[in-house]
């Protein structure tokens, strides 16, 4: 079963070529023109979506519903066709939908400009300055489209599996290739790769019908799937939305089971080991519940760096105990190239504790969906970035085969790398007690800045009259300049300290 | 307290004291809660307490300057700071101010000599107007937003940004942060109106967040965020122009602080249990009390200016009006958001409810439950 998703800003390349090598391989050719019609047949208001973001006049905020399920929309198409069995998308930026499936290969293919060129003058009866222009802004237009629709640059080398330049490449040549290409086992299907297809379809299936449905189409949903289990969360101020939900999404053709969490926003714990009964468990239950989000858990494998002479041991699958989902476990190698029994993880549970870390945060109400991602930190950047739910990202434990100093090596460098590559507030678990919680530190802090505060207060009030003399008194214009840099330096100092004990207070109340 | 001073600034006592610790803590609760200031309840409750409106503007704006400074800290490391658009404003908004604090410093002195000889009432009357007239057209234009809305539709207007980039008024800057494009000159002219409203009532957020939103096409977060920004250092320069003309009464400034920097923490959370649509209304309800409170206390102004032949006995009368107004209004809206935030807060770990069934293969059995689970959830 091979997916192979082909994305060019030239409808006519990427047209020949992916009809080419759907030829080739026997299967369906799925065209970006053909997922429009249907959507609109659905009646998702495409149209004037597109022309409100070609136009770049319209805030984008209006038009967030309407691309929500036109994302929905789409991904449930592309991912019934891919479970199907071989496919052939070609599109602007379809590749972005097929990010999370490792055995999609997405292809970018450069068009041969000077012939794209000579085309569009001949297709639309142009000369060359004005072909050239027609086409600048034909690619401006797209990439306006790909950033509204995915916040990304239309061609950006990370989101592909391989690039492919047809200025010295015939279409017949780039099929054979990608057929070939295809045949390798990084693109064929592994049950993991297939089971995060079939999670990613369920969650389109889902999102697709709570948006289409009336009573939970205005509602602001974020929606994951993991093994038939479906999560959604709701923000507290819609929370009569959770009567719905249920009902909207009865009869759903793979759910198993469904969890709604109110949440105002989500926190991602990502970690290759998760401990329920370590302290970071606790301090990240705390933070969550603080701020009224969901937890969702991340559950990320690194690649292993096996060393000379030993045999590769590529990802295993195992089911996991409670049907969350098939996760790969890697089996991890010592020094001596031995393969660790299992018996050593059976204290985390087969998949890291992720299975058993997801229970109890449904237990506790603050579940938001569970995944599971091995690759490089670029690839997780990309994924986290895509995703605009967070509202912060804690680093937990990761790298757990290496030495213990390799390992706060790699464990700092991945968060320098996501701080660079997303917008979200990243941090390590073990700044997350210093940052958002309550010790010992922040007893200190509390104490010297009310204490400040205070003497400051007291101060002010029993100088009342010199003061204010000082400040606007009849001689008050002969030391003007010290009057006023003495307010602009006192105000903000005491609300700084006034501001920061008061906050301290909040926090130790849990009320931030 | 005696000499100058005593008439400029008014005398503090315990009574008083806790009744400005109470509009501190009002106005940081509806600022939390609205995204603004404050300074629409603080302002004309000080005028009420019998504090020049000169130095009830001077003090708030100087109030406001510390705790914007506190505030865009948290909104830049959430990445909601356009800091090229807070520039741009920046440039025009100081020339407001600037004009703002003139217009004031000249008619509190033609109301009655230098630092307080007498009323200031022409300053008072012409703070109360200006009040009265913009946040009559922001709190009926909020109303009418939120009642005109279709169900679903949230997202704000978009009319007035499409028009405006129609008319093609280079040099056109790009903003990358709120990712829009904005004509410089309409840039300059928001900065300037946001910095008079700022300098005049201390409401530069009631002009500065609209015209972003509505005008420049820039996001709400970011709105918000650059706003508080903004506020940082057009409070700061309104703080050191009032401070050079001698108005800041640093004792008030301090009793707004105990108040507000709680009140505020309070009306944030009070903005994640609440809908937008409440929140909105709630709002434009507010604005539009205050706005009534304050038109009470003109006749009071216009008497003292002798511009309207009124029984001097009867301004008790009007002041306590809008007094027991304002103070209403602050108090009903407070009580409101106040009953969201301690509801939720008392029972959000019952109302946190998860719908979740182990077992079963999507069967009506789990859905059944899920249901019964969401509505003790919702019924809280």
């Amino acid at each position: 079963m091979a997916v192979v998703v082909v994305s060019s800003v030239d409808e006519q390349a990427r047209r020949e070529l992916a009809e080419c090598l759907a030829r080739k391989l026997g299967c369906e050719c799925v065209s970006r023109e053909q997922m429009i019609e249907r959507a609109t047949q659905a009646g998702i208001p495409l149209g004037k979506l597109e022309m409100a973001v070609l136009k770049g006049s319209t805030s984008w905020e209006r038009l967030a519903r309407d691309k929500v399920r036109y994302l929905a929309f789409i991904m449930r198409e592309a991912c019934e066709q891919a479970m199907k069995g071989n496919a052939v998308y070609h599109g602007r930026s379809s590749h972005m939908f097929f990010q999370a499936i490792p055995h999609a290969l997405k292809v970018l293919v450069v068009p041969d400009s000077e012939g794209r060129l000579r085309q569009t003058m001949q297709r639309l009866n142009l000369d060359w300055e004005k072909g050239k222009e027609y086409i600048r802004k034909l690619d401006e237009d797209m990439e306006n489209w790909s950033h509204f629709l995915h916040g990304v640059t239309l061609t950006s080398p990370d989101h592909f599996d391989m690039v492919l330049n047809l200025k010295n490449m015939g279409i017949q040549s780039a099929s054979a290739f990608l057929c070939s290409m295809v045949q390798s086992p990084e693109f064929q299907p592994t049950p993991a790769s297939l089971a995060a297809l079939k999670n990613q379809w369920l969650a389109a299936q889902a999102r697709d019908r709570l948006m289409r449905d009336e009573r939970t189409g205005w509602a602001d949903l974020n929606v994951t799937a993991q093994g038939g289990r479906i999560t959604t969360t709701y923000m507290p101020g819609q929370s009569h939305v959770a009567r719905e939900i249920p009902a909207v999404l009865s009869g759903l053709e793979g759910a198993d089971h469904l969890v709604c969490t109110m949440a105002t926003t989500n926190i991602l714990w990502v970690a290759e080991i998760f401990n329920p009964s370590a302290p970071l468990y606790g301090q990240i239950m705390d933070v969550a519940r603080r701020w009224g989000a969901a937890l969702e858990l991340m559950r990320f494998i690194a690649p292993s760096e096996e060393p000379k002479g030993e045999t590769c041991t590529g990802p295993e699958l195992t089911p996991n105990a409670c049907g969350i989902g098939q996760v790969p476990v890697p089996k991890t190698s010592d020094s001596t190239g031995w393969i660790h029994d299992d018996k050593e993880e059976e204290g985390q549970g087969d998949d890291g504790g992720l299975t058993l870390t997801a229970e109890r945060l449904i237990e506790n109400n603050l579940f938001g969906g569970a995944s599971t991602m091995s690759g490089r930190t670029d690839g997780l950047a990309n994924v986290v970035r895509s995703d605009h739910r967070y509202s912060l990202v804690v680093v937990g434990d990761v790298f757990t085969s290496k030495s213990p100093s390799l390992k706060v090596r790699l464990k700092r460098e991945m968060a320098g790398t996501l701080r660079d590559r997303i917008t979200v507030p990243v941090i390590t678990g073990e700044e997350l007690q210093e940052r958002f919680l309550f010790g010992k530190r922040q007893s200190a802090q509390l104490m010297v800045f009310a204490a400040a505060a205070v003497v400051l207060f007291l101060v002010v009030f029993n100088y009342q009259e010199p003061i204010l003399q000082f400040l606007a008194g009849p001689e008050w214009k002969s030391w003007r300049i010290v009057a006023t840099v003495g307010i602009a330096l006192f105000v903000p100092l005491f609300a700084y300290l006034y501001g920061s004990a008061s906050g301290l207070i909040f926090k130790l109340m849990k009320f931030r | 307290m005696g000499g100058p001073i005593a008439e400029l600034f008014i005398n503090i006592h315990l009574a008083s004291a806790i009744q400005i610790v109470m509009l501190g803590f009002i106005g940081g609760v509806l600022s939390g809660f609205i995204g603004s200031g404050g300074a629409f309840f603080m302002t004309p409750g000080m005028m009420n307490l019998g504090v020049h409106g000169v130095v009830a503007v001077a003090s708030n704006v100087t109030h406001k300057f510390g705790k914007a400074m506190i505030g865009s800290r948290t909104h830049t490391t959430m990445g909601n700071v356009d800091k090229r658009l807070a520039f741009f404003m920046l440039i025009t908004a100081a020339i407001g101010i600037r004009l703002a604090v003139w217009i004031m410093s000249t008619l509190f002195q033609s109301g009655g000599g230098d630092h307080g000889g007498s009323s200031g009432a022409t300053a008072d009357l012409y703070i109360s107007v200006v009040f009265v007239a913009i946040l009559t057209v922001v709190g009926l234009s909020m109303l009418k937003d939120v009642l005109g809305k279709e169900n679903g539709q949230t997202g704000p207007s978009t009319r007035i940004v499409d028009f405006l980039r129609g008319l093609h008024l280079p040099p056109v800057i790009h903003l990358k942060v709120a990712d829009t494009k904005v004509s410089l000159w309409i840039l300059l002219l928001g900065g300037l109106a946001t910095g008079y409203l700022a300098g005049t009532i201390g409401v530069g957020g009631f002009i500065g967040v609209p015209a972003m939103i509505y005008v420049f096409g820039v996001p709400t977060a970011v709105a918000a965020g650059t706003e508080l920004y903004l506020a940082m250092f057009m409070g700061a320069f309104g703080a050191l122009n009032y401070a050079w003309e001698g108005y800041v009464d640093i004792c008030l400034v301090l009793l707004l602080y105990l108040g507000s920097l709680l009140g505020i923490h309070l009306g944030t959370y009070g903005v994640k249990v609440v809908s937008e649509k409440v929140i909105r209304l709630v709002t434009a309800v507010i604005i539009l009390l205050c706005v009534t409170s304050r038109a009470i206390a003109i006749p009071m102004y216009l008497r003292q200016l002798r511009v309207l032949p009124m029984n001097a006995g009867w301004d008790v009368y009007f002041n306590g009006a809008s007094k027991a107004l304002l103070f209403l209004s602050g108090i009903a809206g407070c009580t409101v958001i106040l009953y969201y935030v301690v509801r939720a807060y008392m029972q959000r770990k019952k109302v946190q409810c998860s719908i979740s069934e182990s077992g079963g293969s999507g069967g009506e059995n789990y859905l059944a439950h899920a249901e019964d689970a969401a509505v003790s959830a919702a019924r809280g």
